[in-house]
């Protein structure tokens, strides 16, 4: 009778495969996934607290570059024309633009965190700026931030340049608002050093970033595992496991054979993550669709 | 004062390994939502289930798919309209199930009495009966989605059979009518 009860039920069951790929098609999947991952864009870590009584406002501003570079941009422009006068500070230069803003550029991403603290000091900021090694997409971006309500401290991301080079090069620095009186901090990406890992990561075939274009999304494990090799490049493997309902990852020691890689993260400047699976990648934009993009 | 490096280090890593997840438990729990919730209210459940996951990431045990379940499960509770949505459950299972296989109606009785057979289970025995059997999953992980202990859906299956067992031994009620669901109160 059990047999009998089960098969009576799995033959009720809906036509579950059809029915979702109706109603969910992958524009729509995609928007859910965004909308899940937009709640809290740096949410790895507990947010930091911190001594005192009053609240605090922790701000997350690693996916908004679009809103950053606006802000930069025009941060830049009142630099460029307003009355802005600018002072040395040792390791750190402040400019005051014409709405009132104050822009703080690192001369030196390596400078010591005491300098740092103490250039932020002297102009009579409770900033503490931290700087940490990050891939070369990452540089100058947010990797977290904490600070009090009353005005804000933001990314400065690139559009100006330290060394006044211009051009492609990535400035670390922060803006200041006009009404900004509370402490707080903020790291941002800076370049690393050789040997150094990176204190954030994104995916290794991002624009800019050591695997883009490369050809080796996609590509079987075995072949990426050699032009990794041959490139100075260490691998560590990930790969998903599925059991029955259950799935976790592994981590084989060398290139899991009959898999191919479905993605990548850069976790220090010769040093890579790859995750792979055992079906071909799909070259689905809603795979990653940052990944490799303008390669094709 | 501030996470530790390696806290913050894998942020992306997170965000990959997240959206494999995605991939992978997608469909199941779309399966789950859509079979208790109409199309308008599943896409809304379905993002609330996963913006949570995101969120208590940190939590989700390495079986994933029961957690998640156990979250859609407790965001469709939370609508305010899910004693309607619980009471169509049979309705819907009845919309868009296969035809039963005429082996089955000769050895159990017909499609009718065997809906009706199921809406004399009370929710929670529903639910233990459907998650074993339509999803697959064991009395642990069943336990996992309800947030109960494993020796409680063992109770709840073993009475759920029983039921049917006796509903549909008894003749089978007029074409067209099913019976009200019962609630949890009435029995567990």
């Amino acid at each position: 009778m059990t047999d009998d009860l089960d098969r009576l039920l799995l033959a009720l069951r809906p036509r579950q495969a059809e029915l979702v790929a109706e109603v969910f098609p992958p524009a729509r999947r995609r928007e859910i996934l965004a909308g899940a991952m937009r709640e809290q864009p740096i949410p790895a870590a507990p947010a930091p607290t911190r001594r005192g009584p009053r609240p605090r406002r922790r701000i997350a501003l690693l996916l908004a570059p679009v809103l950053a570079a606006a802000l930069a941009a025009v941060v830049l422009a009142g630099a460029l024309t307003g009355s802005g006068a600018q002072q040395a500070a040792g390791a750190v230069v402040f400019h005051r633009t014409a709405s009132g803003e104050v822009v703080a550029i690192v001369r030196d991403p390596f400078v010591a965190q005491r300098q740092l603290d103490l250039a932020f000091a002297d102009r009579g900021y409770r900033i503490h700026v931290e700087l940490m090694p990050v891939p070369p997409g990452l540089v100058g971006r947010v990797i977290y931030a904490d600070q009090q309500s009353g005005g804000r401290i933001e990314p400065l991301l690139r559009g100006l340049c330290a060394s006044g080079g211009g051009g492609d090069c990535r400035t670390v620095g922060v803006v200041i608002s006009r009404s900004y009186k509370g402490a707080g901090t903020i790291a941002l990406g800076r370049p690393a050093r050789a040997g150094e890992s990176y204190a954030s990561a994104a995916s290794a075939f991002a624009t800019g970033e050591r695997l883009h274009c490369s050809g080796l999304l996609g590509a079987p494990a075995g072949q990426a595992q050699a032009r990794l090799r041959a490139q100075g490049i260490a691998v560590e493997w990930r790969e998903d496991v599925q059991a029955g309902t259950s799935s976790s990852s592994t981590s084989p020691r060398s290139a899991p054979s009959g898999s191919y890689v479905w993605e990548g993260v850069m976790t220090a400047p010769g040093r890579v993550v790859l995750f792979v699976q055992p079906r071909p990648w799909p070259g689905d934009p809603a795979h990653g669709s940052l990944n490799d993009r303008g390669c094709r | 004062m501030r996470p530790a490096a390696e806290d913050r280090s894998f942020d992306a890593v997170a965000r990959i390994a997240f959206e494999r997840l995605y991939e992978r438990h997608f469909d199941r729990v779309a399966g789950y939502v859509l079979a208790r919730t109409d199309r308008d209210d599943a896409g809304e459940a379905l993002a609330r289930t996963f913006e949570i996951a995101w969120r208590r990431r940190a939590e989700m045990p390495v079986d994933s798919l029961p957690w998640l379940l156990g979250v859609a499960r407790r965001v469709l509770a939370d609508s305010r309209r899910a004693e309607r949505r619980r009471g169509a459950l049979i309705e819907r299972i009845e919309a868009h199930s296969r035809p039963l296989v005429e082996t089955h109606e000769d050895a159990i009785g017909d499609r009718q009495a065997f809906l009706q057979a199921l809406s004399e289970l009370t929710p929670d025995q529903l639910e233990a009966l459907l998650l074993t059997t339509w999803e697959g999953l064991s009395g642990k992980q069943a336990a996992a989605v309800l947030g109960c202990s494993r020796g409680a859906v063992a109770v709840r299956l073993h009475r759920a059979r029983r039921r049917l067992r006796d509903v549909l031994e008894e003749p089978a009620a007029p074409a067209g009518q099913l019976p009200r669901m019962r609630s949890a109160k009435e029995t567990t």
